[in-house]
């Protein structure tokens, strides 16, 4: 795949299995892939070549991936780049708080782990505006938007959790 | 005068009935003699029976009883107290008893003043169980957040191996095959990790030698940290006698500080690195301490440390060490905290109270 071979992904987390699992899918969907297993390994791959896209875990040793995306935030050129974050952490008390202000201000999506190759593969080339698949296609709208209907669900009041749920479900709450 | 007398006679039993505690005066014998309005409401009628009968059913002398401290030194004594009040209903009172008669030295009576304070320990039992299920939910989340880890760790080798064979490259199928091996590893040390730390709640104390044990950890632990040029030493106060701990859960909040200090040594950048145990005595304090000069913590994960299920080793651990550590501490009535600066070791101490486990050890062998 000529067209996606230059662009380069810089995958951060700090699990070995976790690093290699992502560089294989990205490597097969022609992809260059750079590592870095924590914040500050992240920061200094950026300033020897800035990539096109971050795939980043947000609970790591050293600096955290929340605390790396305010720092490329602050930078302007490395606060344009688009960053995915994979994270276990997407709904507990750890990585709640830090989730809401990465989509907030930011480019970029989540994914919660396990997370598939396809789903992964579909993800990056839909932020990088890549051609894709029709399946693709459809991958990444379903996940743009499971995001979207996530963080309303998180921010939304009793009244409206109801009403989402009626809607839903097509039920009255008792 | 008599009239006056009586007038005053009145006043004060009014004052004895009305008065909103239970009130109660009991002979050397722990006979009630009299007892207010608000006793009888709360216990019925008492005259003449032993207190301890009417306050709680039970046939002697309370424990801890503080009528009869009053009796011996003429003093006042408080306790907290749990009764069973008509209605058969449990009732917390928070007694202070009093000789009835001033600088005596033979007490005929002594008076027992309480106040009722079930909507209070109530309350407490509410909190209580509030933050065990808060503790509980934290650690389910925890648990959640690790099966996910390895799973992905798992998805990652199937791909893996999966692409090898289409490749057919025998060195991408055996990196995806210990990927798989690996994650099946940490799913059998979670598992392992998870039951030690839903094990269990009161500690099995016998009397072992703190130095001792400490020396047996510096004997586990030598050759693993010698290998990676780290040195294990241990400091201890020759004077330590023995004391009544749970050996194992001792044995392992130490193997559990001593790894951890030798992975923070891993992690750090400068050479020469060390590992020290230190046992000592300060203030009737039996301390624990271990101490390294490797990567040091970073303040934000220094907050949640001993209360979140989590690891920075990069799928090197569980996230259950430091919570196992400090629930097994708890269990024996110490505590546990640290001290760190990124880059700058650190020192977890374990401060516990030998008094208070003798006092629980002479209990556990009644």
């Amino acid at each position: 795949m000529p067209e996606t071979s230059k662009k380069k992904i810089l995958v951060v987390d700090d699990e070995q299995d976790i690093r290699n699992f992502l560089s294989a899918a990205l490597n097969e969907a022609g992809f260059d892939v750079a590592l870095a297993s924590d914040g500050d390994d992240a920061l200094e791959k950026i300033k020897k070549q800035i990539p096109d896209l971050i795939s980043l875990d947000l609970v790591m040793p050293h600096k955290s991936g929340a605390r790396l995306y305010h720092e490329l935030l602050k930078h302007k050129a490395w606060s344009k780049i688009p960053v995915i974050i994979v994270t276990g952490h997407a709904r507990d008390e750890f990585g709640k708080s830090d989730l809401k202000d990465l989509t907030m201000s930011g480019p970029g999506l989540y994914l919660e782990k396990p997370v598939k190759p396809d789903n992964y593969i579909a993800a990056v080339k839909n932020i990088l505006k890549m051609d894709t698949t029709e399946e693709e296609k459809k991958t990444a709208e379903m996940i743009r938007l499971q995001n979207e209907l996530k963080n309303i669900i998180d921010g939304a009041d009793n009244e409206t959790l109801k009403k989402l749920k009626e809607e839903l479900t097509g039920k009255k709450n008792r | 005068m008599a009239q006056f007398n009586n007038r005053w006679q009145k006043e004060y039993e009014t004052l004895f009935d009305r008065v909103p505690c239970y009130v109660t005066v009991i002979d050397k014998n722990f006979k009630i003699v009299r007892a207010n309005d608000a006793f009888r409401d709360s216990f019925g009628d008492a005259l003449k029976h032993h207190c301890y009968k009417i306050y709680k059913r039970n046939d002697r002398k309370c424990y801890n009883c503080p009528a009869e401290k009053t009796f011996k030194d003429g003093k006042v004594h408080r306790s907290n107290q749990q009764g069973i009040g008509k209605h058969n209903e449990k009732i917390f009172y928070a007694v202070s008893t009093s000789a009835l008669i001033k600088d005596a030295k033979n007490i005929n009576y002594v008076i027992e003043i309480s106040s009722d304070i079930t909507a209070m320990k109530k309350l407490e039992e509410k909190v209580i169980e509030a933050k065990r299920l808060s503790a509980v939910g934290q650690t389910v989340a925890g648990l959640a957040h690790s099966i996910k880890n390895i799973l992905m760790g798992l998805e990652g080798g199937k791909y893996i191996v999966s692409l090898g064979l289409k490749k057919n490259d025998q060195a991408m199928i055996n990196q995806g095959w210990e990927m798989l091996e690996r994650n099946f590893d940490k799913t059998t040390s979670l598992v392992k990790d998870f039951l030690s730390f839903s094990k269990g709640r009161i500690p099995e104390l016998e009397m072992v030698s703190p130095g001792d044990l400490v020396l047996e950890i510096v004997d586990l632990y030598k050759d693993v940290a010698a290998q990676s040029g780290i040195e294990l030493a241990a400091e201890i106060d020759e004077k330590i006698k023995q004391v009544p701990l749970d050996k194992a859960g001792i044995h392992t909040c130490l193997t559990n500080l001593v790894s951890n200090a030798i992975d923070a040594c891993l992690m750090s950048v400068q050479k020469g690195n060390m590992v020290t145990i230190k046992l000592s005595e300060k203030k009737s304090k039996l301390i624990f301490e271990v101490h390294d000069n490797g990567s040091g913590i970073d303040y934000e994960i220094k907050k949640k440390i001993f209360t979140t299920f989590f690891t920075t080793k990069g799928g090197g651990g569980t996230g259950l060490g430091l919570l196992t550590t400090r629930k097994i501490v708890e269990e024996h009535g110490g505590k546990i905290t640290v001290e760190s600066k990124r880059g700058k070791g650190a020192v977890f101490r374990i401060e516990l109270l030998p008094a208070r486990l003798m006092a629980l050890y002479k209990e556990s062998k009644k």
